[in-house]
This record gives structure tokens, sequence and C-alpha cells, in this order.
């Protein structure tokens, strides 16, 4: 079963996500913001991770360059950000920062979970050339 | 060189400025020069003209003495008058010898000396004086002379080859007694041949004539003078005399005469005019000058205005570039202010998206899983939903209402609706429905009695509620106590709202409520930067005012000062 991680500061947001994956069959994590996040990611070793950007303590970006420049173990698990922050400069930093992909609120849950089942389907790929090795 | 010429210009520069004073004393030094010459002048011409007059005198003199001998040959020279003074013929002499000089010549004495050299004749002063003799003042002097000129015929006659003695005659200068007189001897001779005569035996003749008016006379007629006259003693100008010697190289006296001095007359006569004309020269000069001087001062005066301009002007350049600085420096001020506006604006727009976007979310959310749960939908889940999507319309809404709250406030436009109310019982409601939005924080609240009927804008101070506590809850993720105080003396209503949560760097707080202003501790965290402006502004037009004390990580309260005289004022009025 597939781990997704939800890093998100606003408690509706976060509550109808969890809902809508684990109605399409994923497991799911949830923090509150960037620090949660990083613990839960190194404790609990998620899959995916969707992660707001604009959070108290540790936001998106941080989190995301706290994991490429400290954790790089962790850098290939898939990163989507999923935020409100619509303008160009935010896109490129989160994308450059090594982010999957940079999906903007409101969200659009088909697309969401496209998105996953595509990292989906390009993890059980990636663990069957590893296992063929 | 350089040194001395600008020495010069200085003594120049100083002369100009005196131009007056320098043109008079040039003008008196040109005339006491032109008097010195003309003085000079003057003097040259007299003395010039006073020798002249006493070469005329002197001439004069002498024609007088020569005269004397010349006329006196005319009745020694003649056979008659050799024969009859031989013969002692008295009547004869008198009629041809003592008659004739006298009368004719105007000689004044004629004495006749026979062969023993004895006084046989003397006409004197046109008389016969008989028988001859000779007074005490001619006696020496007479008879010495016929004696020498007797020697000198005796000493002639001696010598071979000798001048024949008829012309010889001696004359002299002497004093008669007190009186000058020309004296002339000769011998008197036959003029033919007839007769003979031994050397030592002539008889001597001797004629005088007294220098005296007469003479004085004849000589001031031939040297055309006036007052000329004879003086024993020298006259009072020594030009204007002429000695008259002695035989001997003795002065007997001088020829005087009233000098007459044409050059010195010359300037007596043109002095006064040449005075007045001095004086106006002196006048026309000094008005000139003070012309000048005026005209120079004029000149100074702008030279000194222009040099006081120029220099005003740099100044003045000065002044300007300082002051075009200065507003150059205000305009970058203005412009930096400006650009520091602008990055906040944008900002602004950048968190008003975000903080629109956010409740969309939400809804559009909620409104999703509506959709996709068409099958098994309980009504517990739609209402559930329906809960989510109103609290985040009613998010939206306040975000709205929030912003046009500050564009009114910031436009001036807003004026306060006020009505009766209860603050305590709004700020509970407020805390309420802030209860309900964020379960995860816990509200103290500590009331005390604050009077219950006040009168205020219901709706903005709801806002201000709203902001503060929402704020607390937002920047306080981790510290769940939020303590609301509300208290009130006789003036002051005062409205505390605590939070320990993330806190600000003091730095931040001089500017925490102007417009879209974001303390850096808030990064992070969603909010536009216009809730405190419009908490502060609504604050002051209530007459209050809004105080803020916040530690980094320690937290913040926010406390409201408003006074109890503006919250009764109009019920006082209506009272």
């Amino acid at each position: 079963m597939v781990t997704v991680l939800c890093i998100e500061d606003e408690v509706e947001i976060r509550n109808l996500l969890v809902e809508e994956l684990s109605e399409a069959g994923y497991k799911t994590l949830e923090a509150s913001n960037g620090a949660e996040g990083l613990e839960m990611i190194l404790s609990k070793w998620p899959d995916i991770v969707i992660s707001d950007i604009s959070m108290p303590v540790m936001d998106g970006h941080q989190l995301l360059a706290e994991i490429q420049i400290n954790h790089p173990e962790l850098s290939n698990i898939p990163f989507i950000l999923l935020t409100a922050l619509t303008d160009r400069e935010n896109t490129l930093a989160g994308l450059r920062g090594g982010a999957a992909d940079y999906l903007t609120k409101p969200l659009d849950f088909d697309l969401l979970l496209a998105k996953l089942e595509g990292c989906v389907t390009r993890l059980a790929n990636d663990k069957a050339v590893h296992r063929s090795f | 060189m350089a040194v001395a010429i600008k020495r010069l210009q200085v003594l120049k520069v100083r002369l100009t400025s005196h131009i007056t004073f320098v043109l008079v004393t040039l003008t008196c030094a040109a005339a006491v020069l032109l008097c010195g010459f003309a003085w000079l002048a003057a003097i040259k011409v007299d003395d010039l003209y006073l020798r002249r007059q006493a070469d005329f005198v002197r001439q004069g003199l002498e024609e007088q003495i020569a005269a004397l001998p010349r006329e006196q040959e005319s009745v020694t020279k003649w056979d008659d008058a050799f024969l009859y003074a031989k013969q002692r013929n008295h009547e004869w002499l008198l009629d041809n010898v003592g008659r004739w000089t006298s009368q004719y010549f105007a000689h004044d004495r004629t004495y006749i000396f026979d062969d023993a050299n004895r006084l046989m004749f003397a006409f004197r002063d046109g008389a016969d004086a008989m028988p001859p003799r000779l007074d005490d003042d001619d006696g020496k002097e007479m008879t010495a002379l016929a004696g020498e000129m007797r020697a000198a015929l005796v000493e002639r006659a001696a010598e071979p080859g000798a001048e024949p003695i008829g012309q010889l005659a001696t004359v002299r200068t002497i004093m008669i007694g007190k009186r000058p007189a020309i004296a002339s001897a000769r011998p008197i001779l036959p003029s033919s041949t007839r007769m003979q005569i031994e050397a030592g035996q002539e008889f001597i003749a001797i004629s005088v004539k007294f220098i005296d008016g007469k003479t004085a006379e004849s000589i001031a007629h031939h040297a055309l003078l006036e007052g000329l006259h004879f003086a024993s003693s020298k006259g009072e100008d020594e030009r204007a005399q002429v000695p008259v010697s002695s035989h001997d190289g003795g002065t007997i006296g001088y020829f005087v005469w009233p000098p007459i001095r044409p050059g010195y007359m010359l300037l007596q006569q043109i002095a006064p005019a040449g005075l007045g004309c001095l004086a106006l020269l002196i006048t026309v000069v000094f008005w000139l000058g003070r012309g000048l001087h005026r005209t120079s001062l004029t000149l100074l005066d702008s030279q000194a205005q222009l040099t006081h301009h120029r220099n005003h002007l740099e100044e003045m350049v000065a002044d300007r570039t300082v002051e075009i600085e200065r507003q150059r420096e205000e305009l970058d001020r203005l412009l930096v202010h400006e650009r520091q506006v602008n990055a906040l604006q944008r900002q602004f727009v950048a968190m008003a998206s975000h903080e629109f976007r956010t409740p969309l979310a939400i809804i559009d959310a909620a409104a999703q899983r509506l959709c996709r749960s068409t099958t098994n939908v309980s009504g517990d889940y739609v209402h559930e939903k329906a809960g989510v999507i109103r609290s985040a319309v009613v998010r939206m809404v306040d975000l709205m209402e929030s912003i046009l709250a500050s564009g009114r406030l910031e436009t001036g436009q807003i004026t306060l609706k006020r009505s009766e109310g209860d603050l305590k019982a709004l700020l509970v409601t407020c805390c309420d429905r802030q209860r309900h939005l964020s379960r995860s924080h816990v509200f103290h609240l500590d009331l005390q009695p604050i009077p219950d009927v006040l009168t205020f804008d219901r709706s903005a101070m709801e806002q201000v509620f709203t902001n503060l506590i929402s704020n607390a809850v937002k920047y306080s993720p981790n510290a769940p106590d939020i303590h609301v105080r509300a208290r009130a003396d006789e003036k002051t209503v005062e409205i505390a709202i605590s939070d320990s949560g993330i806190g600000m760097d003091a730095e931040d707080l001089p500017k925490l409520f102007q417009p879209y202003y974001r303390a850096r501790s808030a990064t992070g965290i969603a909010g536009t930067g216009i809730g405190l402006n419009v908490v502060k502004q609504v604050v002051e037009l209530h007459g209050g005012t809004v105080e803020v004390s916040s530690e980094l990580g320690k937290g913040t309260t926010f406390t409201i000062l408003l006074p109890i005289a503006f919250l009764l004022s109009d019920q006082q009025v209506a009272a």
C-alpha cells in the first residue's frame, strides 16, 4: 500500500485531502507544518509527499531544501507542492528546489490523483528495476 | 618686479580715490613752478636792464670826462692865446679863455699857470678872480696837477722822435673841497709853427668841471634816465649806481638813479590777474576733480557691488546647490518610500490572492467531495461538508470586509456608524466565533464589569476584536492559551488580548500598524498585513489607542484603551 504524507496547516483542507486519498486507496499520514512533516518523513518514510508552502515554523520551500541538502537519501521521494501561491517566482523556486510537481489551490482532486498514479507507477517500475539487479 | 608693479597699482588706486586732492596739488605745483619761472625771468630782465642802464651811465660819464680836454683844446691851441698868455694880458684871457670856457663849455673853473708854475689867471664860477689865488679847497690839487703836467711835458720833450706835445692832456676826477670834479690840464701852445717854446716854459691851463646837477642831467639825457644824481655814498641798489673813481684809485662818489625794474613792474601788473586766473583754475580743477571723484566713487561702488554680487552669486549657487541636493535626497527618500509601498502592495496582492484561494480551495474541495460521494452519502456527511463550506465562506467574507474597510480607511471615506450596544457582549461573541473556528486553542476570559451600554460602531469594533483574536490564534500555533481581559476605570475601558505564540522582534513594533506591513516572524503564516492597520484606525476613530508589547518566542499582547468619555458622549448629549 502506498503511503502519502499530507503536510498542510489548514485543517479543513488537510481533512478533505486525507478523506479523498483514503477513499482512493492510499495510506495517509498528516502533518500541520514543515517541521512536523520532516519528522514524519524521517520516521515513517512515506512513498509520496504532498506539501503546502505557506506554513508556520517551517514552510514548504525550507522543507524541500532540508531534504535535498541534509537528507539526500530521501530526495527521490516524489515531492508534490500544493499551494495557494500561484505566482511565477514561487513556482520556479519550488520546481528548481526539487519538487516533482507544483499544483495550485483550489485543487482539482482528479488532477492530484492522476499525478499520484503516475508517481506510483514510476515507483513500481523503479522497484522492479532494482529487484532485477 | 611683480611686487613693485603691485605696489604701484595700489598707489594708483589710492591716488585715484583722492583724485580731487591730487589734481589740485598738481595744479598748485604747476602754478608755483610757473610763478617761479616768471619771477626768475623778471629778475633776469631787471638785471639786464639795470646793467645796460649802468653801461649807459658809465659811457655818459666817460663822455663827460673825455669832452673836457677836447673842449679845452679849442682855447689852448691858438697863437693868440699863446701870445697873450705870454704877455700876461689879463683882459684878453678873461674874454677869450675865461668867458669862453664858462659860457660855451660850462666849465666851472679855469686856471692858467705861468712858466714858473704860479697861478696867473683864475676864472671861478663865471667870475674873474682878481688877483688870482687858489683857495684851500683847490690849491693843492691844482698846483700839483700843473706841476705834473709840466714834468710830463719836459719828459716828453727829452724823448727823441716823440710826438708833438700839443696832444698831451691830463684828465683827473678829483675832489675839490667836498665837491667832485673833472679836472683837465693842458699846455697853452701856438697853433702855428711860427712861434717856438722851450720845454718846461709852457703856460698850463686847467679846466675844472664839477660833477653836479648839470653833469648828471647831461649823463641822464645820454642814458635816457630820470632821477640820476651824484651821491657820495652808495645807493640802495648796487646795480643802480656807477662809481666815480679818482686818479689815485679811490672812489669819490657814485652816480645813483632810482632803479627801474620792468620785469618786476610787469609782474606787479599781471599778479592780480594771474592770481585770479590761478584761483579760477584751481576752482575749475577742484570742480572737475570732484566730478571725477564722484564718478570714480560711483565706479568703485559699482565694482564693489559687482564683486559683492559675484560673491553673492557664488553663495546663491552654493545655497541652491544645497537646496537641490536636499530636494534630491528628499526625492530619493520619497522614491525609496514609494518603492517600499509598492513592494508592500505587491506583497499584499500576492497575499490577498493566497488568502482568497485558501477558503476557495476548502469550498472547492468540499464540493468535489460531495460530488464524488453521490452514491452512499449520509445526511451527516452533507451537513458536515456544508458546515466546512459555510465557515470558509465566512472566512472569505471577513477577509473581503477587512480589505474593503482598509481601503475605505485609507481613502478617509469611513465614518463611524455609532449606536448603543454592549461592548463586552460583542467581545464574547467574537471569542465564541473564533473558538468555533479553531478548536485547538483555549480562550481564557477575564471580564470585569464595564459599562453595559456604550456608544460605538458595532461592525468596526467587531472587526477589531476579530482581527486581534484571529491574530492571537494564527501566530501561536503551538501555544493554545489565549487570554482575553476587559476592565474599566472611571476614564478608560481597557481590553487586552494576549497569546504565548511566536512574538515579534522589537524592531518590527514601530512599523506594525503600517498598512501591508508584516513582522518578520510572520513569514510562512498567511496574512495580508492590513488587519492591525484597520484595528489602529478604528480605535483611533473612537478616540482611543492601541498598545502592543511583544517578545520574540514568548508571545504578544495587544491592549486597546478606549476613553469612556467618548463612548458615553452621545448618551450624555441625548440625556
